[in-house]
């Protein structure tokens, strides 16, 4: 059975906190150095230097946890873009997938293979109203001004599902960072633990090894922020040569033993996070293209205004009958 | 070619006159609840690093820009409405007192007096009366 996994900042800074009093045991084991006294001022002094070798720990968790927020911080952008999807359109009617907050499916895109656009009705309706005025305005108005007033709403709530999901990825993408810092923080305290077995224990290079998995995941944080979308590797060894340097190992250039720590499944996680991301992505944006492929008639790309409701020229027309003195004659052949 | 005379041009201006008050911005409802929904949504803030700050920061701008579509659509079409609205009162007037204006008028009280318990509302006769996003006039 797995250990209970670990993603609350406080509680990866709880165990965090034990690792160099653990690592000084452990360096004075290998070492030979006696076992700490508590009652003997010196072997206190001597483990407290050792322990301070190793605060570093503390602290690169510290900084690691200060990059990620609350991922629950994110819930009210994740909910507010559904809501307002909501009132656009109904992702059901427009045939999306309905999910909930937290990205569950909760019924599948409409299965009918012609969505029709909740609108098309209500717009088609005032097309008929506006029929049987035929001057030119009003015909630019029923063909132009009112298939993209249809339009524009869906689309709009097109980009509010985008700017739903955008928020949801960001709160898996912390979610999972949390529990990648929470799982190296509850390994490596499990191997430096004195209760681990001598025969079996990793040297201190489990340390080390730490600060490997530490800049990784880090290193993988930042670059999911900056937006490259892809883990860059060369980018990453180039912290963990740094971190192994400020470590007091030797410099950069050696061979780094992991022991101990999972920190190549760090990795593979922080790909899972960014496939993951793409898979949702990809799975919505297929959504998006069904939709328009099979709306044809009401969202077919043919407006330029698709997304925003420009005024129509009937706009301008009253405008300008309304300012001259003959303004009726105008209306009689444009708008009759 | 509508003839510009008579009852029946009368109620085909009512008809426009209905499309201004009622189709057209109840139709645009929805798009005022949705910018409503994203009012103030620049003040959302979260913890974190510098990346995540940009994060969060590059999500807000393109939600402010979003809910200034929506807004300006919302704005756009109720200009479409006004726009009916003066073409309609162009050609009642310019037929006063005769059976088109007769007609039109009293097509469009009926339809004022008959929805005014309406809730929520589903006749503006004026501007002053359509919803907004952020309430704004």
């Amino acid at each position: 059975m797995g250990e209970k996994a670990v993603s609350d900042p406080a509680e990866i800074m709880s165990l965090a906190r034990d690792l160099p009093r653990f690592a000084a045991e452990r360096f004075g084991v290998e070492n030979h150095v006696a076992p700490e006294i508590d009652s003997d001022p010196g072997s206190k002094s001597e483990y407290d230097l050792l322990r301070s070798r190793f605060d570093w720990i503390v602290d690169a968790f510290a900084k690691a946890v200060a990059l990620a927020p609350d991922p629950t911080q994110f819930d009210p952008l994740i909910e507010v873009m559904r809501t307002g999807e909501g009132f656009l359109t109904d992702g059901v009617d427009l045939g999306l997938a309905k999910v909930d907050i937290n990205g569950n499916v909760l019924a599948d895109a409409a299965s009918t293979k012609n969505p029709k656009d909740p609108f098309y009705g209500q717009i088609s309706a005032m097309q008929t109203t506006v029929g049987v005025w035929s001057g030119d305005a009003a015909k630019a108005f029923k063909s132009d001004f009112l298939p993209t007033l249809a339009t524009a709403p869906a689309n709009q709530s097109l980009v509010f599902r985008g700017l739903n999901l955008a928020a949801l990825a960001a709160k898996t993408v912390y979610e999972q960072y949390l529990l990648d810092l929470g799982d190296l923080v509850t390994k490596a305290r499990a191997k430096l633990h004195p209760s681990f077995g001598l025969c079996h224990s990793p040297n201190l290079d489990v340390v080390l090894g730490l600060a490997v998995g530490i800049s990784k995941v880090a290193v993988g944080l930042a670059t999911l922020e900056e937006g490259a979308g892809v883990f860059e590797i060369a980018a990453g060894t180039l912290e963990i040569i740094n971190v192994a340097h400020e470590a007091g190992k030797e410099e950069g250039g050696e061979k780094i033993q992991i022991d101990g720590v999972d920190a190549e499944s760090i990795i593979d996680g922080t790909n899972e996070i960014l496939n993951r991301i793409v898979t949702l992505l990809g799975q919505h944006e297929q959504d998006i293209i069904n939709i328009i492929k099979n709306n044809d008639d009401e969202l077919e790309v043919k407006h330029p205004t698709l997304f925003l409701v420009q005024p129509p020229t009937a706009v301008a027309l009253a405008n300008k009958a309304s300012k001259d003195g003959k303004s009726v004659n105008d209306l009689w052949n444009q708008f009759d | 070619v509508v003839d510009h005379h008579g009852e029946a041009f009368g109620t085909n201006l009512a008809n426009l006159w209905e499309m201004a008050t009622m189709d057209m911005p109840g139709f645009i409802q929805g798009s005022v609840k949705a910018g409503n929904s994203i009012t103030g949504i620049e003040s959302f803030q979260v913890a974190g690093g510098d990346g995540t700050k940009r994060l969060v920061s590059a999500w807000v701008d393109a939600g402010v820009h979003l809910r200034a579509a929506v807004t300006q659509s919302v704005q756009n079409t109720y200009d479409a409405c006004d726009a009916l609205l003066q073409i309609v009162d162009i050609y009642a007037e310019a037929d006063h007192g005769n059976a088109a204006s007769l007609a039109f008028a009293s097509r469009r009280d009926d339809e004022i007096n008959k929805h005014a318990h309406d809730y929520p509302p589903t006749v503006f006769p004026t501007p002053a009366s359509r919803p907004r996003v952020g309430g704004e006039f």
